[in-house]
């Protein structure tokens, strides 16, 4: 009967247990079986938004060629390990160099190659799942970030150390309110799928990629425009306080008023999501509070789009409750957040017999 | 999980700068690389950001991929690397707070009922909550080994130690794991 079980054990385990009285063994053995039970101990998110967000950015440096000195990783990380062993245990021996003077020079060169590579890396700021984050910009810029966003930027918005880019460039992932200070250089913000380009001015920028994926500008003051990397030439300029455009394909749509008390509840703790399908309401209570909400296969994904608005502060249970409401299903907390299920799916049997199947 | 061939496949379409070939790991590895850094960090929104840097990193530094060398237990490593390195600079940053929330977190379990009747959630949750509480270095070695599916090599060359202490290390989780499954309901533990 443990044969079954003790096949999924490792071969070098399974060794090291006939180490053990034989009672011992198959106590053993039968824990590792029950610990099947538990695997995957978390569940991984949906990867196509990280991939999205990869991608992006190999496109973005695809003009650079890859790291020649890509060994300065291992160097990195080997160095942290060994330094992590010394402390471990200082009684490894430590290995005697073969000539001191060359590798002065290899510390030299990698300690170059090194600070180059910190230097030209970007400088990110990131607000995780549940918190916000303000940020001040090398020009006094502020940038006040949503939960689950980030910013990045050239350190000093320089092209090379002590010179100056041409323009202020800031790449974003999420949501964000700018305010810009002016300068000669103009400041560009870009996303997974667009480019907003202002002078000074007061912004909203909201770049989901993934569900419902698309990036809306909404301004607040000054000057904006808005274009896709595949069209520059075909821009949408918002000038008036509460104009909002949208990116979704290769165009942006023309301004529309938007709701701005709507757009930059978040601002003020609230939350407000307007027309997006129901999965992409869940990533954003996710990345909001921080918690983990599944979807029951009984819960029909297609159906129709939801807005919510809460102006203050709300627990993210009273807003699970009242998407529920709306939509006429459960939820039920798990030991991670919430599971939203559906108790009398219409035309769901088809699912629960695929489940079953 | 792809074979040891399939990975050395793979490096060699890297180093040759294949984008498909980044897709592939990608779509392979992206969940357990996931899983086991959020582990370690204990924050979803963090391993994500930590996954992302992992396959970006392993792009910039294609070219010098040694195909002799497991990828796979690569991939870990730069995860074990930087999920230790990000926990490093919270705590140093969190010190304090930590200490106070320690502090009311750490109470003993309540004691589990004797119910009879077992509800087979009840022991998953309760497994979770006990792998959590192994000893760091136990719960990785042994979350390696029966979640990910990783080999005794791979997992020393991940965590920098010999295939003996893998095993020692997942064989002190096992036993400290069945004391729990005991106190909790011995019949689990024949069969």
């Amino acid at each position: 009967m443990s044969r079954t079980h003790e096949s999924s054990m490792p071969p070098e385990l399974r060794e090291r247990l006939e180490e053990e009285h034989p009672n011992e063994r198959a106590g053993l053995a039968r824990v590792w079986t029950l610990l099947g039970r538990v695997a995957p101990p978390f569940e991984a998110p949906e990867a196509s938004d990280t991939w999205a967000a990869i991608e992006a950015h190999l496109d973005d440096a695809s003009a650079a060629p890859p790291l020649r000195n890509g060994h300065v990783h291992e160097d990195v990380d080997r160095s942290a390990r060994r330094a992590d062993r010394t402390t471990r245990s200082s009684s490894r021996a430590r290995q005697s160099s073969a000539s001191t003077w060359t590798s002065a020079t290899v510390a030299v060169v990698v300690l170059l190659a090194l600070s180059v590579w910190l230097w030209q890396r970007p400088v990110t700021v990131s607000a995780p799942a549940g918190t916000q984050q303000t940020a001040t910009l090398p020009d006094g810029s502020t940038v006040e970030l949503n939960s689950g966003s980030s910013v990045s930027y050239r350190r000093a918005f320089q092209s090379w150390p002590l010179v100056d880019a041409a323009r202020r460039t800031v790449r974003l992932d999420g949501e964000a309110y700018f305010d810009v200070s002016h300068a000669g250089r103009p400041f560009v913000v870009e996303t997974f799928n667009a480019r907003v380009e202002v002078l000074g001015t007061s912004f909203n920028v909201r770049a989901r990629s993934g569900d419902a994926a698309a990036t809306q500008v909404t301004v607040t003051s000054g000057q904006v425009r808005v274009s896709s990397p595949q069209h520059p030439d075909r821009s949408v300029v918002l000038a008036t306080p509460g104009e909002s455009s949208r990116v979704t394909g290769d165009v942006p749509t023309p301004p529309s008023t938007a709701n701005l008390d709507r757009a930059l509840v978040w601002r003020k703790q609230g939350f407000a999501v307007t027309d997006q399908p129901l999965p992409a309401v869940v990533r954003e209570l996710e990345r909001r509070y921080d918690v983990t909400i599944t979807l029951h296969p009984s819960v029909d994904r297609q159906n129709g789009a939801l807005s919510l608005y809460y102006p203050q502060r709300t627990e993210a249970e009273t807003v699970i409750r009242d998407l529920c409401l709306a939509r006429g299903l459960e939820y039920r907390p798990t030991s991670r957040g919430f599971e939203i299920y559906d108790d009398a799916p219409t035309g769901a049997p088809t699912d629960t017999a695929q489940n079953s199947a | 999980m792809p074979d040891a061939d399939t990975f050395q496949t793979w490096c060699r379409r890297l180093q040759e700068s294949d984008r498909a070939a980044l897709g592939q790991v990608f779509e392979a590895m992206h969940d357990p690389i996931f899983r086991y850094v959020r582990s370690i960090t204990k924050n979803g929104a963090v391993a994500r950001d930590i996954t992302q840097d992992i396959f970006i990193r392993l792009w910039d530094v294609r070219e010098s991929l040694d195909p002799n060398r497991s990828l796979e237990a690569y991939l870990f490593r730069m995860a074990r690397n930087r999920a230790y390195n990000h926990e490093r600079n919270r705590r140093t940053r969190t010190d304090k707070e930590d200490d106070i929330r320690e502090d009311s977190v750490a109470q003993p379990a309540a004691p589990a009922s004797p119910d009879v009747q077992l509800d087979a959630d009840l022991l998953e949750a309760n497994l979770e909550e006990w792998i959590e509480d192994l000893p760091d270095r136990q719960r990785e070695a042994l979350s390696l080994s029966r979640f990910e599916g990783l080999s005794h090599d791979a997992i020393a060359d991940v965590m920098d130690i010999s295939p003996r202490t893998v095993n020692n290390h997942i064989v002190r989780a096992l036993k400290t794991l069945r004391e729990r499954i005991r106190a909790f309901e011995p019949g689990l533990l024949d069969q």
